[in-house]
């Protein structure tokens, strides 16, 4: 205990945990989407920060690991049955402050979550990987802090080694549950999925098993005055690493799959929008969104009643005579996609099909037609004629007097040949 | 001359030009500069861009003294030689990795936007952020200006083209970006002189 609590007091990680406290919350804040206060978003935020406290986390212990020599610390190895043990201690005193500066910064976003009413809760076994990340780095750092010794390279040996590894990891065409064995989290949390805890659980074993691996093995436990201790030692550890790999394996490494929450506040009557509570701040806007579009589709099937949000993204089941929308995001051009998305799947965009080999003009035609017609219905410009002005994309003589028709002209038009758009017969030709 | 060989061997220059070597090596790995030539979809242009933080904490690094304390305690000013020790290793490294990060034929066809400029820039940035961080945290903590340049910023701005000034993500910037240019320089002239000036760099490994 003396010995733990020594480590912690001569540790420089005192520092690293205070950084990492302030790392964490600040990149937390920075991944919020504006207008939406999320527990997922804070989470992603801390995920995204593994890299950087993976870094900082394997810099620092290296350079402690190269500092912890001396008279007093060359005997201690001889009081334990393992002679890594006293490693070991160290390596906890060390972690410590940085656990505990992670920590912090959940503790602060709690009171932050529980101040501002912060939609949804963070997953206990998600946040566990992510310290369970911080200690490997560490062990990693640490382990070669200890081979190092005090040279001039070792701190930021640790700490870049880690980062080029983590660079590799992203580079090599490796299976997807074998990156996930690697100590970065940047897999992003989404708000209306169903965790797969399996994998989570996996991590979580298979980065502690490879922490205290690495440590029995820098820590001199092979000696032969510890040889039986340590291959016990190793083979619990092996066991356990074994099974994480192969719990992370069996799920490829995913995290999470589509569910639907349906945790819905529902407003308005024509059209009817249920929101996801995380997102009411969306509905004035949206509303007011689905009001233009019904009123320049009115009379036709393309009329929206009872909107509910899509939120699981792909396979929506909405409810019975329910259309489903999906919004990634509340600002202006984010719902102007909703929409847009909105009118490609109920619509005569869902009809188009530009994925074949054999594409004739016609089929352009079509194509380009519908799209103009969807861009005057929602105003988001998917084909690109805006940004294109100078270029010659088939359609804009067409494109440019669609756009000047008041909702009462198009609706007109629309209703006339709302079976050739919706079946994507339309042809350039035909728009007024 | 026996003063300026020691110096030399106490720095490890030796070890630093190997390492911007490698680090130019590396750069020819990672492929063409360019996005639309690049393999895995122009990802390995970020990372030969990222390259330079290897010799810049090389370079850092190697100021600090195996004597030190001894240096310190000597009546030789070393400032001058400090200086001279960081430009005459980031000259070096500079040769290399603009050689490296030079676009070929291929590249310059394609309108390749980022190549030696921005290689050199960011390792003018990286090694002055190196440098200002000895003079702060000491020379073993060092590293952790650069590394927290190169990974922070990309971690809360989605694009380079996001960042107005394109300083916070310099490293991610194009060869035509001024702005970084110049903050670039600036840290570097900055840690330069602040490293030569300040004997606590000099305190690596006592």
């Amino acid at each position: 205990m003396r010995a733990y609590v020594l480590s912690i007091r001569h540790s420089s990680t005192l520092f690293l945990g205070i950084l990492i406290a302030v790392t964490c919350v600040s990149l937390a804040f920075a991944t919020r989407r504006d207008g939406l206060n999320l527990w997922p978003d804070l989470v992603t935020g801390l995920s995204q920060s593994s890299v950087y406290t993976g870094v900082l986390a394997a810099g620092f212990c290296a350079w402690e690991a190269g500092r912890w020599v001396g008279p007093a610390t060359a005997r201690m190895p001889g009081a334990f049955r393992i002679a890594s043990v006293a490693r070991i201690i160290h390596f906890v005193g060390v972690v410590t402050p940085i656990v505990l500066g992670f920590l912090a910064s959940l503790v602060t976003l709690a009171v932050y979550g529980l101040v501002t009413g912060t939609y949804g809760a963070p997953s206990l076994p998600w946040l566990l990987v992510l310290v369970c990340a911080i200690v490997a780095a560490s062990a990693l750092g640490y382990a070669i802090g200890v081979v190092g010794g005090r040279r001039w390279y070792v701190a930021p040996l640790g700490a870049v080694l880690f980062f080029v590894l983590y660079v590799l990891v992203q580079i090599l065409p490796l299976p997807y549950g074998v990156r996930s064995l690697y100590p970065v989290i940047l897999n992003m949390d989404s708000e209306f999925v169903r965790h797969i805890e399996t994998t989570m659980w996996g991590q979580i074993a298979a980065f502690l098993a490879a922490s205290a691996a690495l440590l029995l093995i820098v820590g001199g436990g092979w000696r032969r005055s510890s040889r039986k201790h340590f291959g016990i030692a190793i083979v619990v550890i092996g066991i356990i690493g074994i099974g994480g790999v192969s719990l992370v394996q069996s799920t490829n490494g995913q995290y999470v799959t589509g569910f639907n929450s349906r945790d819905f506040a529902c407003s308005g009557d024509i059209p009817e929008i249920c929101l996801n509570k995380g997102y009411v701040s969306a509905m004035p806007e949206l509303a007011r969104r689905f009001e233009s579009l019904n009123e320049k589709s009115e009379g036709t099937a393309l009329t929206a009643t009872l909107i509910e949000q899509n939120v699981e993204g792909i396979g929506d089941e909405p409810s019975a005579n329910a259309r489903s929308v999906y919004i990634e995001g509340i600002s202006e051009l984010d719902l102007s996609f909703a929409i847009s998305r909105y009118v490609g799947k109920y619509g005569g965009g869902a009809a188009c099909n530009l994925a074949s080999v054999d594409i004739d003009q016609d089929e352009i035609d079509q194509f380009f037609a519908v799209s103009i017609v969807d861009t005057w219905l929602t105003g988001y410009d998917a084909a690109g004629y805006a940004s294109n002005e100078n270029s010659e994309m088939p359609g804009r003589a067409q494109f440019e007097r669609f756009m000047k028709l008041t909702p009462a002209e198009g609706n007109e038009w629309l209703r006339e040949n709302f079976t050739a758009y919706s079946q994507c017969e339309l042809q350039l030709t035909d728009l007024p | 001359m026996i003063g300026s060989l020691l110096y030399i061997r106490t720095r490890r220059w030796v070890m630093v030009i190997v390492i911007s070597a490698v680090a130019a090596v590396m750069i020819v790995l990672c492929g063409p500069m360019n996005y639309s030539l690049n393999p895995v979809y122009g990802f390995l242009v970020k990372v030969a861009v990222q390259v330079p933080l290897l010799p810049a904490i090389a370079i850092q690094a190697s100021l600090a003294s195996p004597v030190g304390q001894q240096e310190i305690s000597g009546s030789r000013d070393l400032g001058t030689w400090r200086l001279a020790h960081v430009v005459v290793l980031t000259a070096i490294a500079a040769c290399f990795l603009g050689l490296a990060g030079m676009p070929l034929a291929a590249d310059v066809v394609a309108h390749s936007t980022q190549g030696s400029i921005s290689v050199i820039r960011n390792l003018l940035a990286l090694t002055g952020a190196g440098l200002i961080g000895s003079v702060v945290l000491g020379p073993r903590l060092a590293w952790l200006f650069p590394v927290t340049w190169l990974i922070v910023p990309f971690l809360f701005i989605p694009r380079p083209t996001a960042d107005l000034t394109g300083v916070l993500t310099l490293v991610g910037q194009d060869d035509a970006a001024f702005v970084p240019f110049v903050a670039a320089c600036s840290v570097w002239v900055i840690g330069t002189a602040l490293a030569s000036r300040n004997s606590r760099i000099l305190r690596g490994e006592d």
